[in-house]
């Protein structure tokens, strides 16, 4: 086998471990906020975090975006519906000045 | 036993009433998929009811997450995350017709798993030993504390039943593979694969919600 042949067979495997070395850097940065950030840092940092790990598991080892439209179209969907409901849920609660005071 | 006999030997991975092998592994896919969506519906209706029963009662859920163990949840993610590149890279394997590789990689998955019981296992105990079960005997009185500690439990009890469950699949999937009773190219490797990252991904959203963010 020669180095050409070698290369789509290397690709295949550096993207999942690439994806997963991403993740658990990311979970470093979300533990060390959980030790050393505190308040709207922490709160808002490990969100950010939590949906950078999520769409680094989806894309880079679930390989969403190389599923069929139809999948993705369902996946989507379900998404969609869970951003509507906490969008409905949350309407009322997050146009109120005490609940951002709160935080 | 030589490669061309265990090629012959290998099952055959079509199954009534598919015709061809490609549109087989899309309509697995696709209903594995509609599945997900159900239990994406599930998690996020307790997580929207975690988040607003937070909003109202932020000072109590702040002190009830301060107990929580950044210790076990991390490692226990580190553990999980792992067991998802393993089970990614087995299916991989499995596409280039490694068998061995494969196997091996699904128990290795399927290990993983089961170490993440163990670990969830110990930080229960320290939990119970700690007096964070809801009830007359809680340590933190009876406030809002309670319902953090209530979310706590049934949360990671039913992510604990999804993954104990992953476990026995990939375990029997390790065996079939290994023993040449499973086709490399069934799309049971697929389908176990996407709920195995399904499970991974509550987690991945589970840790930082209960372990990091709610700290305040």
């Amino acid at each position: 086998m020669n180095s050409a042949d070698r290369r789509p067979q290397a690709v295949r495997w550096l993207g999942p471990s690439a994806a997963w070395a991403l993740i658990m850097c990311e979970l470093a940065g979300v533990v060390a906020l959980g030790v050393a950030a505190s308040g709207n840092l922490r709160f808002g940092g490990a969100l950010a975090l939590a949906a950078t790990m999520l769409l680094t598991l989806a894309f880079g080892l679930v390989g969403v975006g190389r599923e069929s439209p139809l999948i993705r179209l369902v996946a989507g969907a379900a998404f969609m519906f869970l951003a509507l409901m906490f969008f409905l849920g949350f309407a009322d609660l997050v146009t109120r000045v005490r609940y951002w005071t709160a935080w | 036993m030589s490669e061309v006999a265990v090629h012959l030997a290998e099952p055959d991975p079509l199954r009534e009433p598919w015709s061809d092998l490609a549109r087989q592994q899309e309509a697995a896919t696709f209903g594995m998929w509609l599945f997900l969506m159900s239990e994406m519906l599930f998690f996020g209706t307790v997580f929207m009811a975690f988040a607003f029963t937070r909003a109202l009662n932020v000072a109590d859920f702040q002190a009830a997450a301060r107990e929580t163990e950044i210790a076990y949840g991390g490692s226990n993610t580190a553990v999980l995350v792992t067991s998802s590149l393993t089970i990614t890279l087995a299916v991989r394997a499995a596409g280039a017709n490694l068998r061995r590789l494969a196997a091996g990689l699904l128990a290795l998955t399927a290990l993983l798993g089961f170490a993440f019981l163990i670990v969830k296992g110990f930080e229960y105990r320290s939990d119970l030993e700690h007096r964070l079960f809801p009830g007359h005997d809680f340590k933190l009185g009876q406030t809002a504390t309670e319902i953090f500690w209530a979310f706590y439990w049934i949360t990671t009890g039913v992510h604990a039943v999804h993954l104990a469950i992953g476990v026995g699949l990939v375990s029997r999937l390790a065996w079939l593979v290994r023993k040449n009773r499973l086709s490399l190219h069934s799309p049971q490797l697929e389908v176990t694969s996407l709920y195995w990252h399904l499970v991974d991904a509550f987690w991945l959203v589970l840790f930082p919600v209960l372990y990091i963010m709610g700290r305040g």
